[in-house]
């Protein structure tokens, strides 16, 4: 029996049975309708809760807050505020709110909704875990630690105008308003809800929730009142698929219109064979093997640590195992981030310059070095790494030994300082150096808060401090640049790579604006649909 | 009888509660803390401590538990760590899901174990009998979640240009709408999920009936002239059963949890995965609630089971006359 006798006799059992859709060759009037993958069951669909970029992938699609990042040059426009105005001291904020702007129960969307929904995520009732998004508020933290029942610096005008009091200039606020945790959800649904608003948001975006089959799908459709956008695509489709196999193989028959995964080793057949669907883009994030900066061999051994750096080729790991989709790091911003420095030279491959630092540090050809442990979370990808890291050091003659944990373990330890080496990744909350050079390296963010390495340098850490407040966006380059050079030249870590984002996107799809926050934030509500349909 | 189901169905309870109990101290015991897992990679001590007081996880463990019976007995599994929902909602959601995949793979198992195993018997080294054992073997051996992308390959893979790489007649993955195209979708996952079962069931039946028929009573049917199939399936088979039914009702609850590999490549919405992942991100109560359910269903399956051995063999009595 052929192969194709085969196929007929089960085409035509399975007919029998009606299991096979009776196909038809009309397509009007259906709706337009996107499929993007979900590698996982989204935690929540309440902005105040989420942490994850897959909740975020939905929750940026369903709300609005008062400014937005325009999604390639990352600058803040206008959302639900038409115009704001600074004070000269950088601390007070006055937002002018548009008047069209409805939630999807129909409500308009006011000045007291603002407040509403900034005090809900600060409200330790809550429990929202970005409440750093809205700290720097006036009274925010007495308000967080039951002191106070408003929080003092939000004051509602009229019902169209908003003033916001910080309790210190912070240049970054108006990049984190336009973060999920800030987004205006209406009082009456989210107080009936309670809990259950994680299961049935309402917001006032582009499209508004239509259901959640747990562990299936989440399905969108477009919001007709919106203000700004009349999106082509009419409804969209989240479809929870962990499997990167089934998804692709979903893809290739149809199943998804947007990939962001394909199989390990499977990247550069792909590339080739289909380069009108896959797409790479650069993406606002770091790989880092962390030293702990605290503890020796690594505390006051600024050699030793660029010894390592210098001992590794960057440009192999990421030919090799990234398939190309990285890039050798050369300082901390990667580019996107307002300050990158293109002419920095960071740590070039250079074994010899690395042994050479090994004997200065006092550790000659390794000798004396204790056999120390580089710790990583299970992952196949962060195993090879760290594999390839310890062949670099054997070169130089380190001996390390490699450990995994499941994460939960993992980041427990890490923010404990436990280990005296780990992998490390950083995306970016928000497009500004801060989020990278003082979340990850200034000395008041120990542990959890994201400087992992415990690394203090006071002279790093004032540079950070004093760009925090500063208004003049010239200036704030010019102070992170600085605190830049003196992160590299004190190693803190073992730089490794920028990330690069990459996706396979249906050819039909047009205007897919690949943004460097990464494929959760492409704004689905500008994307097109080409007259010439595919597939 | 009657007094003995009493019995059987009190006793499930001790059972299950000892099971939560121990579940929930392991979850005490694992490394790593459910609120930082929460926070992701941004996780402030201020706003860590806060939430966990929220949460009531400052508390001493023996206070949680406390808590925990308190609402046990209420009838309230508790909450999400993760998402505020509540435990039982989040595992009724599931369960259809699970159950109709479970029962259906249950279902395959025995229809194609047996038939399978009888063949194998009654054709005792020949080659059916050395095929089928060959087969049930690399049934048994073959990994679920590669033998989930086999089948996704063979029954459901097209390529980039949408024509089909062999069959490509059914969908890759998902639950599918109720009715034929939920019937469609659990196809692929059934099969994939009861090649073990048959490959098992095919084994114990052969042997079994291989037992049974050499008894005398076989013998004696044979010697009165009754046909080879009415020996077989009315006189071997039944006493045959008996190891088998054990076989499918472990399978049938390893099944309702066990299916993690089957969900995760076939995106099928089950109670397995939610609990993995539950584990993962120390979600205590959906881990503990999620295993008390499958302690439950297991108890019951095995009683169950237990009273299938009374109807089908009569001389198995459930409790002494």
């Amino acid at each position: 029996m052929t192969l194709q006798n085969l196929k007929a006799i089960l085409v035509f059992l399975l007919n029998v049975l009606w299991l096979i859709p009776v196909t038809t060759s009309e397509v009007s009037d259906v709706p337009v309708e996107f499929r993007f993958r979900l590698a996982t069951n989204p935690p929540t669909l309440d902005p105040a809760l989420s942490t994850d970029t897959t909740s975020g992938a939905v929750i940026l699609k369903i709300n609005d807050g008062l400014v937005q990042f325009e999604p390639m040059s990352l600058e803040v426009i206008p959302a639900v505020a038409s115009s704001w105005e600074i004070s000269d001291d950088g601390n007070t904020y006055i937002f002018h709110l548009r008047q069209d702007v409805m939630f999807h129960n129909g409500r308009p969307v006011t000045a007291e909704d603002v407040r509403y929904s900034f005090e809900r995520t600060l409200n330790p009732a809550t429990r929202s875990g970005r409440t750093f998004v809205l700290d720097p508020i006036l009274g925010a933290r007495a308000f967080m630690n039951r002191d106070a029942d408003s929080v003092k610096g939000i004051e509602v005008l009229d019902d169209y105008t908003i003033r916001i009091q910080l309790t210190e200039p912070f240049a970054p606020f108006l990049a984190q308003l336009c973060m999920e945790a800030a987004s205006i959800v209406p009082r009456e649904v989210c107080d009936k809800a309670g809990p259950q608003f994680s299961l049935h948001p309402v917001g006032c975006g582009p499209y508004q929730f239509v259901e959640w089959k747990q562990d299936v799908e989440i399905t969108l459709r477009k919001f007709p009142a919106h203000y700004q956008w009349s999106p082509d695509i009419d409804v969209i489709k989240f479809r929870i698929i962990e499997s990167v196999p089934t998804a692709f193989e979903e893809y290739k028959t149809g199943g998804l219109d947007l990939l962001d995964q394909i199989p390990n080793g499977q990247i550069q057949t792909v590339r080739d064979g289909y380069p009108d669907d896959f797409r790479v883009w650069p993406y606002l994030s770091i790989y880092y093997i962390g030293f702990n900066n605290s503890k020796p061999p690594f505390q006051n051994n600024r050699k030793l640590r660029q010894a390592f750096n210098y001992a590794v080729d960057r440009k192999k790991i990421c030919l090799a195992i990234k398939e190309g989709l990285a890039y050798p790091v050369a300082g901390v911003l990667p580019p996107g981030i307002p300050g990158y420095d293109p002419d920095l030279e960071g740590y070039p491959y250079d074994p010899d310059r690395a042994r050479s630092l090994l004997a200065e540090a006092g550790y000659s050809e390794g000798r004396g070095f204790p056999e120390i442990t580089l710790w990583h979370n299970r992952d196949p990808r962060h195993t090879l790494i760290g594999q390839c890291i310890q062949y670099y050091l054997g070169q130089i003659g380190i001996r390390i030994r490699l450990k995994n944990l499941e994460w939960a373990a993992y980041i427990e330890a890490v923010d404990e300082g436990e280990p005296l080496m780990f992998r490390m990744a950083w995306v970016a909350d928000y497009p500004d150096a801060d989020n990278f050079l003082f979340t990850l390296l200034n000395s008041s963010q120990f542990g959890a808060a994201g400087n992992y390495a415990r690394f203090c340098n006071p002279e790093f850490d004032q540079l950070t401090r004093l760009a925090k407040s500063e208004t003049d966006p010239g200036h704030r380059i010019e102070l992170y640049r600085a605190a830049e050079r003196i992160a590299i030249a004190d190693a803190p870590w073992i730089f490794i790579y920028y990330e690069r984002e990459m996706a396979m996107i249906k050819p039909c799809w047009q205007n897919v604006q690949l943004t460097p926050q990464g494929d959760f934030a492409i704004p689905l509500e500008a994307v097109r649909r080409s007259a010439e349909i595919i597939q | 009888m009657s007094a003995y189901l009493v019995r059987r169905i009190i006793g499930v309870i001790p059972t299950v509660l000892g099971i939560a109990t121990i579940i929930f101290f392991l979850m005490y015991l694992i490394p790593g803390d459910p609120v930082r897992v929460i926070l992701g990679q941004h996780g402030d001590a201020e706003t860590r401590l806060r939430i966990t007081r929220e949460m009531g996880l400052d508390q001493p463990i023996i206070v949680q538990y406390g808590y925990f019976l308190k609402n046990l007995a209420t009838g309230d599994l508790g909450t999400s760590y993760r998402n505020n929902q509540k435990v039982a909602d989040i595992l009724l959601d599931r369960m259809p899901a699970t159950l109709l995949l479970a029962i259906t793979s249950v279902l395959l198992s025995v229809c194609l174990g047996m038939l399978c195993g009888i063949f194998a018997a009654v054709r005792q080294n020949k080659i059916g009998d050395v095929l089928i054992m060959i087969l049930s073997l690399i049934g048994i051996s073959t990994p679920v979640f590669w033998l989930g992308l086999l089948l996704i390959l063979i029954f459901a893979s097209k390529g980039f240009d949408g024509s089909p790489v062999l069959f490509g007649i059914l969908p890759v993955s998902g639950y599918g709408e109720p009715g034929l195209d939920r019937l469609r979708h659990l196809i692929l996952p059934a099969l994939s999920l009861s090649a073990v079962s048959i490959g098992y069931i095919a084994r114990m039946t052969r042997s079994s009936i291989l037992e049974v028929i050499r008894q005398d009573y076989i013998r004696t049917a044979a010697a009165k002239g009754l046909p080879y199939s009415r020996i077989i399936l009315k006189h071997a088979l039944r006493n045959a059963l008996i190891p088998v039914i054990t076989i499918v009702g472990l399978n049938f609850a390893g099944l309702l949890g066990g299916a993690v590999a089957t969900e995760t490549v076939f995106s099928w919405p089950g109670i397995g995965k939610v609990v993995v992942d539950a584990i993962r991100q120390l979600d205590g109560p959906v881990v503990v609630g999620g295993v008390m359910l499958l302690a439950f269903v297991f108890v019951i399956v095995n009683l169950i089971v237990d009273i299938t051995y009374s109807v089908i063999d009569p001389r198995i009595r459930l409790e002494r006359d």
